[in-house]
């Protein structure tokens, strides 16, 4: 655990934002630790064990996605065995939003933000686990953020109800 | 008022997604990596290990043998291939808050002693993988079929006289099923009404549900005189509060030692308003859980919005859900003006048992949708639809005027509506604000436009079918009967207000009462109340069919000549008879007054222009009052039905 400790949190959430809904975050995540354990043998160092995690996790949902036509985002009962979150009602409002917006985003450009902003892993661990060059993933990021902050900027308008 | 989102906020929006709470805790990780899968997978690539291990075991064993014969010393020969016990296993009850030890660890440590760990308790662990007792529910290493198959109604109640063909089905109306249960039957599902507090609290796999709000007393200090509060045998001035308990699943820990009472300390909250600070004193919570193993995944309004989810599923993931849940209204707290509340339960077989005492029809329909989800799970079963989200040609634009005569004010950044009718009437200010609601006092005389007699809007919706405000406590005295304000709603014609400071368009919902028609133009008005008489009448048969525009019961009406129902009141048989202008495809079905089905009479059909006479039994109806309707693809007919004996 002295390994998956510092990590479990960055997989974690980076499960629950890769994946549709809450229950295939946690399938994603059972079939990457299980993935995970079993490969242990071809782990470099210590050090690289985020970088594989990531890998394995971003592998297994790319073979997911390759397999299913559409898959929804329903599954009656699976998520009894998720925690609670520790975020409040009203951040999980914004994150499903959030997250919903970033759905809409070029597959890979989508994928290039998550594992960049949720792992921490450099840009050329990145480059390893998606393909590419440095400089495709480079111009990814910047894209995605460009087109999540124009999904984002909508106006806004709030209509408070004022009673006597 | 437009606010920009900067990358900051983005990178903001990231470290909060990294600060949520694992989606296992440390302990469930062990439980994987310990698993019997995860074994399964190693054993492919450790048994060649395996078998070399042994194979070095035996030869130890050998070559001590020959040693010990020839009388070399070996022991540390020995020693040095003996294999390592990893230790046994440890049984451990669950305490799903806090993570404890388990005995056995195979660890997520530095990969160059991995495998000899993996060896080693490979080799050492106990075949009965023991750490897992309390809740018989909790599945270690669960799948997510298992799960379907262990709650998964069984397919006998499949058997449904609906008609429903799993190939054809169609997305249905799903207020039918929306239940609103007696007292006896939410004290079986573990609702309780416990010292005028409204509890829910159950523990299924491992977690503990819970809903409602309890009764309190709410200690006030400081408070001016002319307030006017209760006071306690010690003096003490407080009032009467409700605490929301909230809608939530905990994580729950069965406690295995003797049971005796806790003391538990009364929870305080303090908190003031204006001069005068108040506190609660709750007493100790002594509410059993119930063990259904049934527990609700949402929570929404009555119209199916505001949707909270319970830590099972995302919010986002209602419309697809709700296709397979029961949505029971949850009981009011006692509060005024609340509006009430629908909580989504999963339906097993437990809870299928209690409802099909009373509600057997909708829920073999209920089962038999499910049945087809598992099989399309895709496909939008059931809709469940405010009724506030209507076609844009069913609403009504009116000029100035006429919206001034209705009691609209507009202001440069605000918009006043004042109504009233002989029983109740209110009044609302509506602005443009970034903050949260205000109560405030103005000076407007002169400028209130006047209060129309008689004409009143019931609810205001914004453009996603969502009433704004909780109807000001209004609906309970306008129509003492709840059922009464659901079936009001088709019949109330929505005008749309803009303008008075705020950007989006705002829906009154107004009844069309005789002050209405006076306030807005004849032709409007006339068009109107053709229409509404029309979708009034219990006997369309003589009267022709108007222009449909503004209520949907009216475009919805089958256009049929002579539909009677005969004898009425009926014993055991009737006949139904009517004339069609066209060939239809339809079904015959009868049901109570509050329109949940109670027999399908005539399964679907194709009906021939002209005459038809068709024969229906109703002897295993019992006495009452019932609708029975003709359901067709170009529209419904309806005839009121007595049964007697």
């Amino acid at each position: 655990m002295e390994l998956y400790r510092p990590v479990s949190r960055k997989i974690s959430a980076y499960c629950r934002a890769i994946t549709r809904s809450s229950a295939e975050a946690e399938d994603l995540l059972h079939d990457t630790l299980l993935a995970a354990y079993e490969k242990m043998d071809q782990l470099r160092s210590d050090e690289a064990f985020p970088s594989f995690l990531f890998s394995v996790a971003y592998n297994i949902y790319s073979k997911q996605l390759r397999r299913m036509k559409f898959r929804g985002g329903y599954n009656e009962q699976a998520a009894a065995y998720l925690l609670d979150k520790a975020a409040s009602p009203e951040m999980q409002a914004d994150i499903t939003l959030i997250l919903e917006r970033m759905k809409q985003l070029p597959q890979l450009q989508y994928e290039a933000l998550m594992l960049f902003h949720l792992s921490d892993l450099p840009i050329e661990e990145i480059q390893k686990i998606q393909g590419g060059s440095v400089s495709a993933i480079k111009q990814r990021l910047k894209r995605g953020r460009e087109n999540l902050l124009g999904m984002l900027n909508e106006s806004q308008q709030r209509i408070a109800v004022m009673l006597f | 008022m437009k606010r920009r989102i900067s990358t900051t906020e983005i990178d903001r929006f990231f470290d909060q997604l990294k600060e949520q709470s694992p989606i296992y805790t440390e302990e469930k990780v062990h439980q994987i990596i310990n698993s019997p899968e995860a074994k399964a997978r190693l054993t492919g690539k450790n048994k060649n290990l395996l078998k070399f291990t042994m194979m070095t075991t035996l030869f130890a064993v050998i070559l001590s043998a020959v040693l010990l014969w020839t009388g070399h010393d070996n022991e540390n020969q020995v020693s040095s291939i003996k294999t390592q016990d990893s230790g046994k296993e440890k049984a451990s009850s669950i305490k799903c808050q806090e993570s404890s030890a388990l005995g056995n660890e195979a660890k997520f440590t530095d990969s160059k002693s991995a495998n000899n760990n993996l060896d080693n308790s490979f080799i050492a662990i106990d075949s009965s993988n023991n750490n897992n007792s309390g809740f018989d529910a909790v599945q270690q290493n669960a799948t997510v079929s298992n799960i379907q198959n262990s709650i998964y109604p069984t397919q006998q109640a499949v058997q449904q006289a609906t008609g429903l063909d799993s190939n054809t089905i169609k997305t249905t109306d799903g207020s039918k099923f929306v239940l609103r249960l007696s007292n006896d039957e939410l004290e079986k599902i573990g609702i309780r009404m416990i010292d005028k507090s409204i509890v829910y609290k159950n523990v299924a796999n491992g977690y503990c549900y819970e809903d409602g709000s309890r009764f309190c007393k709410a200690y006030i200090q400081n408070a001016p005189e002319y307030y006017s509060f209760l006071k306690d045998e010690k003096g003490r001035k407080y009032s009467e509060h409700y605490v929301g308990i909230g809608f939530s699943r905990k994580s729950w820990i069965e406690d295995k030692k003797p049971a005796h009472k806790k003391k538990v300390k009364p929870e305080i909250i303090t908190g003031s308003i204006e001069q005068y600070s108040y506190y609660y004193e709750i007493s100790d919570d002594t509410i059993v859980p119930t063990q259904h193993n049934f527990y609700p995944v949402f929570k929404s309004n009555e119209y199916f919005g505001n949707i909270l989810e319970n830590g099972t599923l995302n919010s986002s993931d209602f419309e697809m859900a709700n296709d397979t849940l029961v949505p029971i209204v949850f009981p009011k707290t006692g509060r005024g003006g609340d509006t009430e509340e629908i909580l989504w339960f999963v339906l097993t077989n437990q809870l299928y048992e209690i409802l099909s005492v009373k509600h057997k029809p909708l829920m073999d329909e209920l089962i038999q949708y499910k049945t087809v989800k598992k099989r399309f799970p895709q496909k939008d079963i059931i809709e469940y639809r405010s009724p506030f989200l209507i076609d844009e040609s069913r609403i009504l634009k009116l000029s100035q005027n006429e919206l001034q005569n209705l009691g609209f004010g507009f202001y440069a950044d605000s918009m006043i509506y004042s109504g009233r009718n002989s029983r109740a009437g209110y009044k609302v200010m509506f602005s443009e604000r970034q903050s949260t609601t205000q109560t405030m006092k103005y000076d407007y005389e002169g400028q209130i436009p006047e209060l129309v007699d008689g004409c009143l809007a019931l609810f205001v919706t914004d453009n996603s079918g969502n009433p704004l405000f909780n109807s000001l406590g209004l609906l309970p005295v306008l129509f003492p009967n709840e059922d009464e304000i659901y079936k009001q709603i088709p019949l109330l014609i929505p005008v749309e207000v803009k303008g008075g400071g705020f950007y989006n368009s705002l829906f009154f919902w107004f009844l069309p009462s005789e002050s209405f028609f006076k306030a807005i133009s004849k032709e409007v008005s006339n068009e109107i109340k053709a229409e509404y008489d029309y979708v009034v009448a219990e006997d369309k048969s003589q009267l022709e069919k108007p222009v449909c525009k503004y209520f949907d019961e009216c475009k919805n009406t089958l256009k049929v000549s002579s539909f009677k129902v005969y004898p009425n009141p009926v014993n055991n048989e009737a006949t139904v008879s009517f004339t069609l202008p066209e060939t239809i495809e339809g079904r015959i079905s009868l049901s109570d007054l509050s329109g949940h089905e109670r027999q399908l009479l005539k399964p679907q059909t194709n009906y021939a222009k002209g005459q038809h006479s068709i024969n229906v039994d109703l002897s295993n109806v019992p006495e009452g009052i019932y609708l029975l309707t003709l359901y067709s693809n170009k529209g419904v007919q309806t005839q009121r039905v007595i049964v007697a004996r």
